[in-house]
C-alpha cells in the first residue's frame, strides 16, 4: 500500500499545517492581507524545492556511484535529475497553491507575471549550489551531514515562514545580503503584491546566481574527469 | 576517415595508494596554478572558438582527451601513488576483436574504464571514434524496483540508445536474454544469471561501434555463453569492434584477432591471440618441459632401497633369499647402478630399523602415480635435435619426448605410450611404442631411456601437453598414467619460412599444421 505521487502534495500541506499551527496560532504571526496558511504554504513549497534539490543533487554522485563506476554518461546528469524531478513536484505544488489562493480569495495583481522569473532564479540557485556541493562531496564527505543544518539555518534567515515585516528595519540591509531573502521577497511580491526590495537587488541576485552557476559548472567539470576514482 | 577505431597513446593512470589524494598544495601555490590554468583556458576559447568550447564545457562532445601528452615522462610514481597503467599504446581497427588478458590487478578493468570514459587517464590519451557500449559488470545500471522490461529501457538509455530504437528491438532483446515470462518481474527478484543475461542482451543489441566487455560472460551458463560469443562474432562481422577482457583463453583465441597481455599495468605482450595466450599460459599455467619424479641422489637411494627391500620381503616370504638372489638379483642391481656391496649390506642392516618407514613409503608408492610394482617413471623432458632440454621449439623442428623409466619386474611386456593434448584441451593424438629395436622384445628389469621423435611441421602453434603412460599392450593394462606430465610450446619460425604458413599472416586454426606436398600444373 502506498500513496505514491500523492505525497508530492501531502508533504507541503503537512508542513503548512504545522507552521500554521505553531506560527499562525501559537505565535500569532500575521502576514498582512494574506491569510497565514496561504502565505506559509507559498513559501514552504519553494523552500522545500530548493532544499530538496540541493540536498539530493549534492548526494547524487555518491548515491549513483555504482552506476558511475560501470557506465559512462555525462556526470552532470546524476545531480541534475534530482533537480528535474523536484521541479515536477514544484509544479504540482503550485497547482495546490493556486487552488488555495482561489479558496481564500487572494487575487494576485499584474506582478504575477514576474513569478516565473523568481521561480527560475530559485531553480538556478538550487542547480548551482547542488552541483557545487555534489562535486565537493566527492572529496569532502562531510557535506551530506553538514548540509541539513545549514539549510535549516538558511530557511530561518529567509522570509519563508514569516513575513519580512518581522525583521527590524536596521537589520534589513544586512538581511538582504542573503540572496534567498531577496528572491523570496520578490516571489511574495509577485504572488501577493507585498512590499519588495529595490529592483536592482533582483538584478544583482540574478547576476550573482549566474556567476555562481558558471563557477559551479566549471568546478564540476574540473572534478568530473577523475571523480569516479574517489567516489 | 581512417580505419582505426581505437587509438591509445602512451596512456598512464596513476592511483593513490590510500584511494585519496594526499594533502593539496598550499594556497599560494594553488592560486598560481589557477592563474596559469585560467590563462590557458582563455587561450583555448580563443583557439577553438566559443561554440566548440561550450560543447566541451557541457560534455556534449564525443571525443574525449586526457591531459596533453608530456614530451618526456618519467614513469616513476611519486610517493604514495602507483601506476595502475603505464605507457600503454595500441590501435584497434574497425571490425577487430581485441582480447585483453592478465592476472587480477593487472589493470585490465581500469583500461576499459578509461576507454569507456568512466575515468580519465592521468597521462596520454585514448581516442575512440564512434559510439561505445560497455558492459563492465553484472547488471550495469539496473534499477532493482523496476521490471526487466523497464530496465531494458533504462539501461538502453544509459548506454545511449534512443527510446524508439529500444522499442524496435525490444522483442529481440527479451528473446535473447532468455528471461522469458519474468520480463515484467522487478529485477530485484532476478537471479544473478538472469541479470547478466538481460544486461548483456541490452548491450549486445545496442549496436555500438565499439563494445567493451569485461569478463561478464563468465556468469551465464554454457549455452548462453555460446550465444554471446556468436553474437560477438555477428557484431564484428558487420564491422563493429569489440574489446574483450577474459580469463578464458579459449574464448580469446577463438574470437579475437589480436591480444594484449597486461601485467602490473604494462603491456607484456601484444600480438596474435595464439601467440600471446600461449606466452601467458606458459607463465601463468607454468609450462614444464622437464620433470623428475624420482631423485637420484639421496632420496633416490632410499627409493631404490625400498624397491630392493620390497623384493627382499617378497623373496623372504618365499623363503628363498640366498638361492634365488644370484640368479635374478645381480642383473637387476647392475641396471639400477646399485651393485655396491657395502651399500647392499648396509641396506640389510638398516632393514629392521627402517621397517616402519619402509612400509609407509611403500603405502605411499601405491598412490604415487608415477610408479607401480612393475614400472616407475624417473623423469621426462622435451628435447630438441641436439638432445638439449627446450621449453619452446620452432614449428619446423623435430621435438623429442625423452622418458627415463625403470622396469621393476621382467614378467610383463611394458611399453611407453604418449598422448598429445593441445592448450585448448583437445586430444591431438595418441602414440604407441613402435621402436623396432625393442618392439617385439620384452623389457627386462632395468632402467631405460626412450625418446619419441615428433617430425617437423606436425603440430600447430601453441601449448602442447604430453601425457605419459606405461602400458602392457595386450591385454591392455595401464601401469602408470601421468596426465599432462610435461608440456612445451610450439612457435612459428622467425621468418615464417619452411613451415606450412605460406603467405598468410593470421592464425591457423586446427590441431595440426602439416607441410603438404603441393602439385600444380597449368593446362
Amino acid at each position: 500500500m502506498s500513496m505514491g505521487p500523492l505525497w508530492i502534495i501531502i508533504r507541503p500541506i503537512c508542513h503548512m499545517l504545522v507552521y500554521s499551527f505553531v506560527f499562525g496560532k501559537l505565535f500569532g504571526v500575521r502576514s498582512g492581507d494574506v491569510p497565514y496558511p496561504v502565505y506559509v504554504y507559498s513559501g514552504i513549497i519553494l523552500w522545500l524545492f530548493f532544499s530538496a534539490s540541493v540536498s539530493k543533487a549534492s548526494s547524487g554522485l555518491v548515491a549513483n556511484r555504482h552506476m558511475m563506476n560501470k557506465v559512462y554518461f555525462p556526470r552532470m546528469v546524476a545531480p541534475l535529475v534530482y533537480i528535474g524531478s523536484e521541479t515536477v513536484d514544484l509544479c504540482a505544488s503550485f497547482i495546490v497553491l493556486f487552488i488555495m489562493m482561489a479558496f481564500y480569495k487572494v487575487t494576485p495583481g499584474l506582478s504575477i507575471f514576474a513569478l516565473p522569473f523568481f521561480v527560475c532564479l530559485v531553480i538556478l540557485a538550487g542547480t548551482a549550489f547542488g552541483l557545487w556541493l555534489a562535486a565537493l562531496s566527492v572529496n569532502v564527505r562531510d557535506v551530506s551531514i553538514a548540509l541539513p543544518i545549514g539549510l535549516m539555518a538558511w530557511m530561518y534567515l529567509s522570509p519563508v515562514v514569516y513575513p519580512i515585516s518581522l525583521i527590524p528595519d536596521s537589520y534589513l540591509s544586512m538581511y538582504y545580503l542573503n540572496p534567498m531573502a531577496v528572491i523570496f521577497q520578490g516571489y511574495r511580491w509577485a504572488l501577493f503584491g507585498a512590499e519588495h526590495p529595490p529592483f536592482t537587488f533582483f538584478l544583482g541576485t540574478a547576476v550573482l546566481i549566474g556567476i555562481g552557476l558558471v563557477a559551479a559548472i566549471y568546478y564540476f567539470r574540473h572534478t568530473e574527469r577523475t571523480m569516479v576514482d574517489f567516489l | 576517415m581512417s580505419d582505426t577505431i581505437i587509438q591509445v597513446d602512451n596512456l598512464g593512470k596513476l592511483y593513490y595508494v590510500g584511494g585519496r589524494k594526499p594533502r593539496s598544495p598550499s594556497l599560494p601555490v594553488r592560486a598560481r596554478q589557477a592563474f596559469v590554468a585560467s590563462r590557458s583556458y582563455l587561450g583555448n576559447i580563443r583557439r577553438k572558438g566559443l561554440r566548440t568550447y561550450a560543447h566541451n564545457f557541457l560534455g556534449l562532445t564525443q571525443k574525449d582527451k586526457g591531459n596533453p601528452k608530456p614530451e618526456t615522462r618519467l614513469w616513476d610514481a611519486p610517493h604514495g601513488t602507483f601506476w595502475v597503467l603505464k605507457d600503454i599504446s595500441f590501435k584497434v581497427k574497425r571490425g577487430e576483436v581485441l582480447g585483453i588478458i592478465g592476472r587480477n590487478g593487472a589493470g585490465k578493468s581500469t583500461l576499459l574504464k578509461i576507454l569507456s570514459r568512466i575515468t580519465q587517464p592521468t597521462v596520454g590519451e585514448a581516442v575512440i571514434h564512434g559510439r561505445v557500449g560497455s558492459l563492465l559488470e553484472v547488471g550495469t545500471g539496473f534499477h532493482d524496483e523496476l521490471s526487466g522490461r523497464e530496465n531494458i529501457y533504462l539501461n538502453g538509455t544509459i548506454l545511449g540508445m534512443r527510446h524508439k530504437e529500444i522499442t524496435s528491438r525490444l522483442d529481440e532483446i527479451i528473446e535473447f536474454s532468455d528471461v522469458g515470462r519474468f520480463i515484467d518481474t522487478p529485477v530485484k527478484y532476478y537471479s544473478t544469471g538472469m541479470r547478466v543475461r538481460l544486461a548483456f542482451s541490452v548491450a549486445a543489441h545496442l549496436d555500438p561501434e565499439v563494445l567493451l566487455i569485461d569478463e561478464v560472460l563468465a556468469v551465464g551458463d554454457m549455452s548462453f555463453q555460446q550465444k554471446c560469443l556468436k553474437r560477438i562474432q555477428g557484431i564484428t562481422s558487420v564491422g563493429r569492434t569489440v574489446l574483450l577482457v577474459s580469463h578464458s583463453m579459449g574464448a580469446i583465441t577463438r574470437y579475437c584477432t589480436q591480444c594484449i597481455w597486461l601485467e602490473n599495468g604494462v603491456v607484456v605482450s601484444h600480438g596474435s591471440p595464439e601467440e600471446v595466450t600461449s606466452k601467458y599460459a606458459q607463465m601463468v599455467m607454468g609450462i614444464q618441459s622437464e620433470r623428475r619424479w624420482i631423485e637420484d641422489e639421496d632420496r633416490g637411494i632410499s627409493e631404490e632401497k625400498k624397491v630392493f627391500f620390497n623384493d627382499k620381503i617378497r623373496e623372504s616370504e618365499e623363503n628363498d633369499i640366498s638361492t634365488e638372489e644370484p640368479a635374478n638379483g645381480p642383473s637387476n642391481l647392475d641396471s639400477l647402478n646399485f651393485s655396491d656391496a657395502t651399500l647392499l649390506t648396509q641396506t640389510k642392516e638398516a632393514a629392521q630399523v627402517d621397517l616402519m618407514r619402509q612400509i609407509t613409503q611403500h603405502d605411499l608408492s601405491q598412490t604415487y602415480s608415477s610408479s607401480n610394482e612393475y614400472v616407475r617413471i624417473v623423469s621426462a623432458r622435451v628435447i630438441n635435435e641436439h638432445r638439449m632440454s627446450v621449453m619452446s621449439i620452432p614449428i619446423n623442428c623435430s621435438v623429442g619426448i625423452e622418458i627415463v623409466y625403470e622396469i621393476l619386474k621382467s614378467d610383463k611386456n611394458i611399453q611407453p605410450a604418449l598422448q598429445f593434448i593441445t592448450g585448448k584441451d583437445v586430444l591431438a593424438f595418441t602414440v604407441a611404442y613402435t621402436d623396432p629395436s625393442f618392439f617385439c622384445e620384452r623389457f627386462t628389469a632395468g632402467r631405460y631411456v626412450t625418446t619419441a621423435w615428433l617430425p617437423p611441421n606436425l603440430l600447430n602453434e601453441g601449448v602442447m601437453y604430453v601425457s605419459i603412460m606405461m602400458v602392457t599392450p595386450d591385454p591392455l593394462e595401464r601401469h602408470v598414467v601421468l596426465e599432462k606430465a610435461i608440456s612445451f610450446y610450439i612457435h612459428e619460425t622467425d621468418d615464417g619460412t619452411g613451415t606450412a604458413r605460406g603467405l598468410y599472416s593470421r592464425d591457423f586454426p586446427g590441431v595440426i599444421r602439416p607441410l603438404l606436398r603441393w602439385d600444380t600444373k597449368r593446362f
